[in-house]
């Protein structure tokens, strides 16, 4: 579902839609259960190129909003907080 | 001459230069060989010697450096694999290389231990670096598996994709290996004093040879990137660590050529950047020539079974076609042939042939399909080519069935294999998408078994991420009522690659 720029979620609420954007791509698909904030994408969850590309594919399509290149590096991956915080500014951004 | 001589003449020369460094260590080359005796030590005293293969699980890292020259000098066969494979794929090469040894991370042995189906049953040594650059071994799992006879010279067993879907294995000797680096090495005219930037996966025998064997041998030093490749961490490391050489494969190059805002790095101390795992685009060679015109972006050629290197656009003072990948390099015989292996003229396409030193041994108890691949001591490589009248060769297709994507070549047969697995699904044809970044993406059409009528794309995906690496598991997912197959069996992949371009693109934008 798409969300419309004047909804203004909260990190955890971010954080919680992401868990389905991720599930697919989990190394262990148990790894749903304990995600947080802190938890790094790329070394607790295992994701590599594709899959974070599909991410971030699904996360633009969920929240409605489009990233580019030069705003990821491996520190935006590294908590799934800093992840949020990145699609909650671009939400800002398209208000 | 072993691989583990590269690094012990490398320690003797200059012990205390940096051999490895990324955002939490450094290690100079003297620790790294110290570290590198005390695992081999350890891997003889799990009964590793001449004959045994050894599974690598470590992904781009110090440890991966650590595990694959301790292999060499405990003298066994070192098997790397990705860390992204999923423990299906693990467990198919395990068993078919033999390996009686896993090196990994402490995670994936955890994920490891007990999971494997029981003929894999190993050894399971874990590696890591503690925040005080000590190295940590652990050795769990204990289960000894005869090491099997024979291949007492092997010194790397390279698993590669092949058009009937099992894992083929390419098996290397120490000579072949050293051979075609110190070859790559003259050609590129490397002295020693650069610093690497290593984030093409350290698994493939683009890696090994382009990098690890041929820099290690120089003894500089390597800047490990770990996880997926982000350009601007790329230009944080240049920055930070003055990095002069890297090696890319065409997605990278393609987001460096594409990259909006350059100018706010510092790049000055990048020199090189080679270029291989497919061919890239000439319109984006030609945009990172004019963005980058301090850079010297050098074409290569190589493949697993050629030992790694085949033809180099270099050295520095010829100039080469854009589109074209060098020339051979010296030692390498290329032969341009018809279907009959008679010789056509330049600029005539026809199959690439090679002969050269490091050409395989063969393929790991495959003796048939050796043969087939090597002939007369000619390499049949599988690629379609052509040499111009100055020797310069160009690659224009392949004629077997594969996929390449990022820079891995998956055999379609393999995600077909899976796909059939599935009980919903009665018949199942993939093919290569055409893709802006990854050159290609797999494309899987699939016929319902008439009484599974609920099976949906998220199903299928969702059962090929378990069993298949993530760059295997298809884009997009078509259901037809039959596959379009030519006369009585086989499947018209061309019709179903035309099907697949005409869809539009898999994805809306594109990422690494």
């Amino acid at each position: 579902m798409q969300t419309s720029g004047k909804d203004k979620l909260t990190g955890a609420e971010i954080v919680e839609r992401l868990a389905d954007i991720l599930e697919p791509w989990l190394a262990e698909p148990d790894a749903i259960a304990v995600l947080t904030e802190e938890t790094n994408l790329i070394s607790d969850l295992g994701l590599d190129s594709v899959a974070i590309l599909q991410v971030v594919l699904g996360a633009e399509k969920e929240f409605g909003i489009s990233i580019n290149d030069k705003e990821l590096d491996s520190n935006t991956f590294s908590a799934l907080g800093n992840f949020a915080r990145l699609i909650q500014e671009k939400m800002h951004e398209t208000d | 001459m072993k691989l583990i001589d590269l690094l012990e003449f490398s320690a003797l020369g200059e012990p205390q230069r940096p051999a490895v460094k990324n955002a939490h260590m450094q290690l100079s080359y003297s620790r790294l060989l110290a570290d590198v005796r005390a695992l081999a030590a350890q891997l003889k005293s799990v009964r590793c010697r001449a004959g045994t293969k050894v599974a690598l699980i470590l992904g781009n890292s110090a440890e991966y450096l650590v595990g694959f020259f301790a292999v060499s000098a405990a003298g066994g066969a070192i098997l790397p694999l990705s860390a992204g494979m999923t423990l299906y794929e693990i467990a198919a090469f395990i068993d078919r290389a033999d390996a009686s040894i896993v090196i990994t991370s402490e995670k994936y042995a955890r994920r490891l231990q007990g999971r494997l189906p029981q003929p894999c049953n190993v050894t399971v040594i874990s590696v890591r670096y503690n925040c005080r650059a000590k190295l940590k071994i652990g050795i769990g799992g204990l289960a000894y598996r005869a090491a099997t006879p024979g291949h007492d010279d092997i010194a790397l067993m390279v698993p590669t994709s092949g058009t009937t879907g099992q894992p083929k294995i390419v098996m290397l000797t120490d000579n072949e290996l050293i051979s075609n680096m110190a070859v790559y090495r003259l050609v590129m005219g490397f002295q020693g004093n650069d610093i690497v930037y290593c984030s093409i996966a350290m698994h493939h025998i683009y890696c090994i040879c382009a990098q690890v064997l041929t820099h290690i041998s120089l003894g500089d030093t390597f800047i490990t990137h770990e996880g997926p490749f982000f350009i601007k961490d790329f230009f944080d490391a240049v920055q930070s660590h003055g990095v002069s050489v890297t090696a890319f494969v065409p997605y990278m190059a393609i987001l460096l050529a594409r990259y909006p805002c350059p100018g706010q790095f510092n790049l000055n101390s990048l020199r090189y950047v080679t270029l291989s795992g497919a061919k890239t685009p000439a319109s984006t060679y030609k945009l990172l020539t004019d963005k980058y015109p301090h850079i010297d972006f050098i074409n290569t050629y190589g493949m697993s079974e050629a030992g790694s290197r085949i033809s180099i656009a270099a050295p520095f003072y010829e100039r080469f076609p854009i589109d074209s990948v060098g020339k051979p390099m010296p030692g390498v015989s290329v032969r341009i042939v018809d279907e009959h292996n008679r010789d056509l003229p330049a600029n005539s396409q026809g199959e690439i042939l090679l002969r050269s030193p490091g050409i395989m041994n063969g393929y790991y108890k495959q003796p048939a399909l050796t043969g087939e691949t090597i002939n007369d001591g000619w390499l049949k490589t599988g690629d379609i080519g052509k040499l111009d009248e100055q020797g310069n060769l160009f690659i224009i297709g392949r004629t077997k069935d594969l996929i390449v994507t990022g820079g891995e070549n998956i055999s379609p047969v393999e995600i077909e294999d899976c796909l059939m697995e599935h009980p919903a699904i009665r018949d199942a044809a993939v093919v290569g998408k055409k893709d802006d970044l990854m050159q290609e993406v797999p494309c899987a059409f699939v016929v319902k078994n008439e009484r599974c009528v609920k099976c949906s794309t998220a199903d299928i995906l969702k059962f090929c991420k378990v069993r298949l690496s993530s760059h295997k598991v298809p884009r997009c997912v078509v259901f037809l009522n039959k596959l379009p197959r030519l006369g009585s069996s086989k499947i018209d992949r061309n019709a179903l690659r035309k099907k697949a371009d005409n869809m539009g693109r898999p994805v809306g934008r594109h990422l690494p």
